[in-house]
């Protein structure tokens, strides 16, 4: 029984180089890894799945973008209309994603570091702009502050423009990119744990002395621009 | 103990009161106004609007089509998952990395390479077409869109936990005399499923609410291939705030439940862990 399986792993191995020949040295079999054809199998499923759905959508995204040579495409990105395209994203960017970080830093002390009522209807409200549709998001700061929207007529008074204006896609970005950094942060402190904040803490630290070297300063933020 | 760290650590009242004020004024405003947009159109007119056939149908493909694609990225984004921790694989670093890229990507960006892959003089859409399918412009090319968008969500979600479990009960279970099989569907099914299920629902909220990819591989066909979010677009292309606002409601409800189900999920599953 045995010695057949070993022969089969033997004689499969060479088949599948994409599969690792996870004996090693002593040929014993390894109990907590699959028959090298299952290991090939899945490799090759993963491989063709990400092969239709990723690469070739992105190979295409950049075949596009490049067609007609490297001169076309700068000319392209460097026309006025697209420079300006990309500096207001840059600049969408630089405003929300500090005020995010800010509020992700903060919302992630409060829910790792205390226990509270309401605790883990926090957690849900700060994951809803993931889940509500940009589409809806875009639409609520159009009711909020849109010519018939409840402050509307109060913004138009005062000759503020905010919706249809940089101020409106700023506050857009932040809200569909907020539960990022908050998400994100939130694990890493929760495994950090607070000993070491207690530590420094009978050692004589202030607040912000334990804040700013604590464990969770080394996370960044991931910035997601759409 | 708790009660110790809750008066020990400084900075709750700021951090706290920061955050809950942050999150009223970026979302929680925002969003009162569209309960508050339906109140004022009365139960009736919300009623007719919502069941209205046309809207009827965009729930259905919006729906249908999210649950098929988050299914298809549960069933391969566990494998994608599996390959990525379990072996080597020379470029993994690469693929791993590429696999955020639908996260990244402007979504109309997804959506034009899609529709220039999936139509019918397209990469993939040329060999399909002899087989009489057509991907693009049918509900199909919806399901592929929102599949594409959603894998992020369930191999990044299956991917750690898959990393942190135990080998050793994988040996244990070995010892005991178990196949490779039985030790799957016994020990490590068991272990990923909540992984999995939370990656397909959250897989399924952003199917749900995508708006940008889908545009341009459905073609927007009224009844056919509209799905919700383009709907809501154009009740407000028309100036008709109270309708849109009404579908959107009943999206965001949709939306607020599936969270809720995550969470209650994630839940679940470490106090589990912390018993067993």
């Amino acid at each position: 029984m045995l010695s057949d399986e070993r022969e089969i792993e033997g004689l499969m191995s060479g088949e599948m180089p994409l599969a690792i020949a996870a004996t090693p040295a002593t040929h014993l079999r390894d109990t907590t890894t699959e028959p090298p054809w299952v290991r090939g199998l899945i490799t090759g499923l993963a491989l063709l799945f990400l092969g239709i759905f990723l690469f070739i959508p992105l190979a295409a995204v950049f075949t596009e973008a490049f067609r007609q040579g490297l001169y076309v495409y700068l000319a392209a990105i460097s026309n006025s209309e697209a420079r300006s395209a990309i500096e207001l994203t840059l600049l969408t960017a630089a405003i929300a994603v500090p005020l995010n970080l800010l509020f992700g830093v903060m919302a992630a002390w409060a829910i790792t570091r205390f226990q509270f009522p309401g605790r883990s209807l926090l957690i849900t409200l700060i994951d809803l702009p993931f889940a509500v549709s940009p589409v809806i998001s875009g639409m609520v700061f159009v009711l909020l502050f849109g010519a018939q929207g409840l402050a509307g007529g109060w913004l138009a008074a005062h000759h503020l423009k905010i919706v249809f204006a940089v101020p409106g896609i700023v506050l857009a970005t932040t809200f569909v990119t907020f539960p990022f950094i908050a998400r994100e942060l939130i694990p890493v402190m929760e495994a950090a744990g607070v000993e070491q904040e207690l530590a420094a803490l009978t050692l004589g630290a202030n607040g912000w002395q334990i804040f700013s070297e604590s464990p969770c300063r080394t996370s960044n933020g991931v910035c997601f621009t759409e | 103990m708790l009660s110790k760290r809750r008066n020990v650590l400084p900075g709750f009242g700021l951090t706290l009161g920061y955050t809950i004020a942050y999150l009223s004024l970026i979302a929680l405003i925002p969003l009162a106004m569209l309960p508050l947009k339906t109140a004022g159109m009365g139960w009736q007119s919300f009623w007719t609007t919502v069941t209205s056939p046309r809207v009827l149908a965009a729930f259905e493909l919006s729906i249908g089509a999210s649950c098929a694609g988050a299914t298809i990225d549960a069933v391969f984004g566990v494998i994608v998952a599996w390959t990525l921790v379990r072996y080597r694989l020379p470029g993994k670093d690469i693929i791993d990395s590429i696999v955020d890229l639908p996260f990244a990507l402007p979504t109309s960006v997804a959506g034009i390479a899609l529709t220039a892959i999936y139509a019918e003089n397209g990469w993939i859409g040329r060999l399909a077409a002899p087989l009489g399918i057509r991907i693009a412009f049918t509900p199909l090319g919806v399901i592929v869109a929102l599949a594409f968008i959603g894998l992020p969500f369930v191999v990044r979600t299956v991917q750690p936990v898959l990393g942190d479990l135990d080998r050793e009960l994988e040996e244990a279970a070995a010892t005991l005399g178990a196949s490779r099989s039985q030790t799957f569907m016994r020990i490590i099914a068991p272990a990923l499923m909540p992984a999995a299920i939370t990656g397909f629902a959250l897989a399924f909220a952003r199917a749900l609410g995508e708006y940008g990819s889908v545009v341009f591989i459905s073609g927007n066909m009224p009844m056919r291939t509209e799905v919700v979010p383009l709907l809501i677009m154009t009740k407000l292309e028309e100036f008709d705030y109270q309708g849109a606002a009404a579908i959107a409601m009943v999206m965001l409800v949709v939306s607020f439940m599936m969270l809720l189900l995550v969470n209650l999920l994630q839940r679940w599953s470490t106090t589990r862990d912390a018993l067993g």
